[in-house]
């Protein structure tokens, strides 16, 4: 016991990940820019992210879910919130969508900068085509 | 089927205030204005950012986000045949209305009334369609705000005497 050194204990050791974005502050640019160019690599979302998106997602289908009117529940706070996390949040929303589908369409239009839905026919129609989207820019699997 | 959630979301809807037999399943795929119009496969609202999943009458106008107005919900249902009335009263052989409105006279919701007077909504995008048996059990803060407009037409589709002499008197001698 008395030659034991932090190294063989491997619970011990601080866990560093690959930082990719360590390095954008020596490029001159914004950190939302280099963030936008790493957002060309989906990552998995964080525990944390996941736990807290599923616990905004939950409230606001509760609270809303009575309401027809799109502006009474887009500008739910926890609608709001979820949208201010940006790109982060596409698989989660994507996912929840795939399980529950539900009104998506406009948070996922202004995260993503793009209408995957355009053109798709109806509610149904909308859906298929944002997983679709998904899968082929990496948000999601199969 | 009882529906405890729908009980929950309603100040004024009580488990007698509606019928648990007449309950259908839970679908976003309409919503509360497109059953007050005889629909259940499409959701209805003037949204001119999301012409995919929401459809409004092809003649009217589209309306930005969160600039819906009650005149254009009041079109809508003209376009189908019905024609602005004072009371949400039952009467014979019509089928009656009612639109929902915040106190700034933003539309919220519609419901259709049966022939025997209780009232049929969606209640909104997620949940059940509901007949309930006045239209108080889902007004109020946490409901629809207030119903503040009714709309009635024939049930067999003809127009009503007093249209039908109004368009005589108009006529060009």
């Amino acid at each position: 016991m008395e030659d034991e050194h932090i190294g063989d204990c491997p619970e011990l050791i601080p866990k560093y990940d690959f930082c990719p974005d360590s390095e954008w502050w020596k490029e001159g640019i914004s950190y939302s820019d280099a963030a936008d160019r790493l957002g060309s690599v989906p990552s998995s979302p964080s525990s944390l992210l996941t736990r807290e998106f599923n616990e905004r997602a939950d409230r606001w289908a509760k609270e809303t879910g009575i309401q027809s009117s799109p502006v009474i529940r887009f500008m739910h706070k926890d609608y709001q919130s979820i949208m201010a996390r940006g790109k982060e949040v596409i698989p989660l929303i994507l996912n929840r969508m795939k399980q529950k589908p539900d009104d998506w369409f406009w948070a996922l239009q202004h995260i993503a900068n793009h209408d995957a839905a355009a053109g798709a026919d109806g509610f149904d129609g909308a859906v298929a085509a944002w997983l679709r989207w998904g899968k082929d820019n990496g948000y999601i699997s199969e | 089927m009882r529906c405890l959630h729908l009980e929950q979301e309603f100040d004024n809807l009580g488990e007698h205030d509606y019928d648990h037999n007449d309950v259908s399943p839970a679908t976003p795929r309409y919503n509360c204005i497109a059953w007050a119009a005889g629909e259940n496969h499409r959701r209805w609202w003037p949204a001119d950012w999301d012409t995919v999943t929401y459809y409004w009458p092809p003649h009217l106008s589209r309306e930005p986000f969160g600039r819906e107005t009650l005149d254009n919900f009041l079109a809508a249902f003209r376009s189908l045949g019905y024609k602005v009335c004072k009371s949400p009263k039952l009467e014979n052989g019509v089928e009656k209305i009612a639109i929902f409105a915040t106190p700034q006279h933003v539309p919220t919701h519609a419901s259709r009334q049966t022939e025997t007077g209780e009232w049929l909504s969606k209640c909104g995008v997620l949940h059940e369609d509901i007949k309930h048996n006045t239209l108080f059990a889902v007004e109020g803060p946490s409901g629809y705000g207030k119903a503040i407009k009714f709309m009635k037409k024939r049930r067999d589709g003809k127009p009503f005497l007093s249209d039908r002499i109004s368009k005589f008197l108009r006529w060009p001698f």
